[in-house]
């Protein structure tokens, strides 16, 4: 297994250069990263536009500058970037902004596996019942509605709540500026920041898992085996979770290891609503700056953690069916 | 079975359509719909005294202010193009003292807690003598003194591998020294036959020299402190009422008051937040969930809708300094004929357009009619009605061509050698829906001339003003510039030709290449006059000749927008580059608050 994953993980590098190629070539010819800089009141002196060309490696051919940027992540130098006028290192950045955007991604995916599993079980096992129709109902109303539209409707129902029912839920940021001192403080303050930005994140994810997950038990409970073990006179509580809900799981793990680049596009949208600095809004900020290597820097990232989660949809493949062994 | 899953459907569309009622409809309660007095709740305030709205003599002590801003901090020396923002100007007017400090009335005011003194005792070298208050101090202890002037000088004058945001003014000093007490005497001289009629814009901010990591003036020193040390990290020192306590990344900036000020009031705040909210639709909720006290976004329909709604909450209106115009490229030989330029400008109708863009928020805004100065600034006057433009007048623009010997006025316009009349091209910035209006209309009028304008959005304002490449040209323009209370210094590089400018190609922010002998004359004039009545002549004269050039037609001054709970007093708008924050010492509760 050791070996399938290294010749996978070896596989991929091509890709990854390929891509960020591809990208770095977009980003540079869709416009000029000085363009801020020269509608600036007052007009910055000529010897700015100078420093900055150079700084900014402008004053280089693109393969160059597409060579120095593959050489340097190499050695963990992930390039110049405009912003603050090169005050921000790439690197450093990544790491802060990945641990945002962690905590959001994480917590989210956890209660969205969870949510969609148990509802996808209950539907399938009481099809066509009230709980299916609502079940049903639900999933279909977050599937249909755009996430920035969802994220705007929690913002409104939590101030509604926070005027109406007393409670301090917050729409805005990853903690508050005023936070008392105290380790205890700062978590429950960091969960009350978490709540609505996870909840409208988890829920995209919710509703497509949930209706994949009913359908995929619906299919294995019609099949033969099951019939057999029940048959056999196993325990209904046995036959779900052991032989049914396991075979169910195999297909439900690769959906979810896929949408992680779903995930990924949709914590833009959510991290612009309610204004969370991590791996979305830096995207966000790298494309509206013209900023090359923070898009490039992104995107890195962005690939490593989609190859990584196929990987190990993959190796899970074989945890959950002993058929599926890896050379 | 068909029958029940369409009423699914049909029910969650009900469901859908009552959530966005919800969402958008928010309350129907009706604001107060402006006031004059201070004793307005809620809704609009109108200011009678822009500089005095909102005042209140003592307010009480205590109380956090967050206060919204729109951009995110990641320069911290405002004296670089890079961090040369006016958010971080914000910050920075709690922490860095100025020499004089724009009001809202858009006059500079001398800072009286920084100096005692600052007048011309010269005018031949020009010699201003800045007398600091004996008691200023930055916040380690250490007096505000002549070489914290210096330190600016050198940083923006003398260092050529530095990123600095402007050097005007500061190139035509030849010294500045320090006498008295603590060198709290500080003589700024300029070069023989050098002066500067707009020195009041200097030294705002200065910076703490003794702070500058390393120490030292040369090139090398001065780029490694002013590039790094004073713009990497938060400021540690303060010469103002707050000092920054806490940097929250991207996320907030918290400061408490500093032990040292030495100002006549305030602070008044146990802390000050600034909170970084980067998407303005997301200000509002936030104050209505009190996570903000105050924000400064642009006016829009849907905003002031939501604020006339919320409880506790009022907002002040004013016109900005930002204002629109229209811009020809006369690099394009078919613009260079006078008379297709003063047609063009004549065709334009400039209620029309106000009346589809910007009246649409705000329906007390007047057309602009001067590009020197702005409406409430000491000089405006009208520069543009007299010569028609803006008025839409098809039949004089028409005349205009046709005294010029075009033909096919009004069907396909032809010049007077018979060739026919190029299609020009007029851009916006990519996604700004009211640039984009502007522009269709401009082109309507220019249709009825028989002249084509195609329509066209640019990805790269900055790129396009400079016609960087095939890409990204124009010929006519719309974007906006900022007015500002030093209108010599700010208005010479946008109309000056390169010759004037020092020669070579550098043509400022003259982009379509406008060039007139009297006006680099007069803006010349104004630049170096000492005498303030004939600086706002030089600049008129300027101005008119432009209009009569019909270079470029002002369109508007844009509104600008300042909300908050009714519980602070003395916050109030400030639209020149300082902000509100302008007087973030005597911020503080109203007595009546609880």
């Amino acid at each position: 297994m050791l070996a399938y994953a290294i010749r996978r993980l070896l596989i991929s590098i091509p890709i990854i250069i390929i891509s960020t190629f591809i990208v770095f070539l977009l980003v540079t010819y869709s416009g000029d990263p000085l363009a801020n800089l020269r509608v600036k009141q007052p007009i910055p002196p000529p010897q700015v536009f100078a420093k900055y060309r150079h700084q900014f490696r402008l004053d280089q051919p693109v393969l160059e500058r597409y060579w120095h940027w593959i050489t340097g992540v190499v050695h963990g130098d992930f390039g110049p970037s405009v912003e603050g006028g090169g005050t921000l290192n790439i690197g450093h950045e990544l790491g802060h902004r990945l641990i945002v955007s962690a905590r959001l991604v994480v917590a989210a995916m956890v209660i969205a596996a969870i949510l969609a599993v148990v509802v996808g079980v209950v539907s399938a096992m009481k099809q066509y019942s009230i709980p299916d129709y609502a079940f049903t109902f639900t999933g279909f109303l977050f599937l249909s509605m755009p996430l920035f539209w969802f994220a705007v409707l929690l913002k409104e129902g939590a101030i509604w709540l926070n005027r109406n029912a007393g409670t301090s839920l917050a729409t805005i940021g990853d903690s508050s500026p005023t936070v008392g001192a105290g380790t205890w403080a700062h978590f429950t303050d960091a969960v009350n920041h978490l709540v609505l930005p996870t909840i409208a994140l988890a829920m995209t994810s919710y509703a497509a898992w949930s209706r994949f997950n009913r359908a995929s038990m619906l299919e294995v409970l019609s099949s033969d085996y099951i019939r057999l073990a029940r048959a056999k006179g196993l325990s209904r509580r046995r036959v779900l979770v052991r032989h049914a809900l396991r075979t169910a799981l195999i297909p439900f793990v690769t959906v979810t290891a896929l949408d992680m680049a779903a995930i990924l596009g949709a914590t833009i949208i959510t991290e612009r609503v309610f204004q969370w600095r991590g791996m979305g809004t830096f995207l966000l900020d790298g494309i509206t700056n013209l900023d090359v290597y923070v898009v490039l820097a992104w995107l890195l990232v962005a690939a490593l953690v989609v190859i990584i989660f196929n990987l190990i949809a993959d190796l899970l493949y074989g945890v959950l069916d002993p058929r599926i062994r890896y050379e | 079975m068909l029958g029940r899953r369409r009423g699914l459907q049909v029910a969650a569309g009900i469901a859908v359509l009552a959530l966005a009622a919800a969402a958008c409809g928010g309350s129907s309660k009706k604001g107060n719909g402006g006031s004059s007095n201070n004793n307005v709740t809620q809704g609009r305030i109108k200011a009678s005294d822009p500089n005095t709205v909102n005042s209140v003599s003592n307010p009480k002590k205590g109380g956090t202010l967050t206060y919204a801003l729109e951009k995110t901090i990641s320069n911290w020396n405002i004296l670089t193009s890079a961090g040369n923002t006016f958010e971080t100007a914000e910050v920075m007017d709690a922490v860095y003292p100025s020499a004089f400090v724009a009001q809202p009335d858009l006059s500079p005011a001398m800072n009286t807690d920084l100096l005692k003194s600052a007048k011309v005792t010269k005018t031949d070298p020009e010699t201003i003598v800045y007398q600091i208050n004996p008691k200023a101090v930055w916040s380690d202890g250490t007096p505000i003194n002549a070489d914290d002037f210096i330190y600016v000088w050198k940083g923006s004058a003398t260092c050529d591998k530095c990123d600095v945001a402007s050097n005007t003014g500061y190139t035509d000093i030849d010294s500045i020294t320090g006498s008295g007490t603590n060198k709290q005497t500080v003589t700024v001289t300029f070069k023989q036959g050098k002066s500067f009629s707009d020195w009041k814009y200097m030294f705002g901010p200065i910076l703490p020299a003794h702070a500058a990591q390393p120490q030292g003036l040369d090139a090398t020193n001065l780029e490694a402190s002013w590039d790094h040390g004073f713009a990497d990290n938060p400021p540690k020192i303060s010469g103002g009422p707050y000092i920054i306590t806490n940097f929250s990344k991207d996320q907030s900036v918290t400061l408490s008051p500093n032990t040292k000020w030495y100002g006549a009031k305030g602070p008044y705040l146990d802390k000050l937040v600034f909170r970084m909210i980067t998407d303005a639709t997301q200000e509002p909720p936030a104050l209505q969930n009190k996570e903000i006290d105050a924000m400064y976004p642009q006016p829009e329909v849907d905003l002031i809708k939501q604020l006339d709604a919320m409880q506790g909450v009022v907002y002040q209106e004013d016109l900005g300094l930002v204002y629109e115009h229209f811009d020809f490229n006369l690099q394009n030989p078919a613009l260079q004929d006078l008379a297709v330029r003063q047609a063009l400008f004549t065709a334009v109708n400039r209620k029309q357009i106000m009346d589809a863009t910007v009246l649409q928020s705000d329906p007390d805004v007047p057309p602009l009619n001067n590009r020197m100065f702005v409406p409430g600034q000491d000089g405006y006057q009208d520069n543009v009605t007299k010569y028609g433009y803006g008025t839409g007048d098809i039949a004089k623009a028409k005349k205009y061509l046709t005294d010029a010997k075009y033909t096919g006025v009004g069907t396909k316009l032809v010049d007077p050698s018979g060739k026919a009349f190029p299609a020009l091209q007029i851009a916006y910035t990519q996604g700004n829906q009211i640039r984009q209006t502007e522009c269709q209309m401009f082109a309507d009028a220019a249709k009825q001339l028989g002249i084509t304008v195609n329509v066209t959005a640019t990805d790269s304002l900055g790129k396009t003003l400079t016609n960087a490449d095939s890409n990204h040209h124009y010929d006519v323009i719309v974007f906006a510039w900022v007015a500002t209370p030093f209108p010599a210094s700010g208005n010479a590089p946008l109309y000056q030709s390169a010759t004037a400018q020092g020669g070579g190609d550098n043509w400022g922010g003259n982009y379509g290449h406008y060039t007139n002998a009297d006006v680099d004359k007069w803006l010349s004039d104004s630049l170096s006059n000492t005498d303030p009545k004939a600086v706002v002549k030089d600049l008129n004269q300027a101005d008119d000749q432009i209009s009569k050039d019909a270079y470029t037609l002002p369109l508007y001054q844009k509104p600008t927008l300042l909300a908050y709970v009714n519980k602070w007093g003395n916050i109030r708008d400030n639209a020149t580059s300082v902000g509100p924050p302008y007087n973030v010492q005597e911020w503080g509760l109203k007595s009546s608050a609880s």
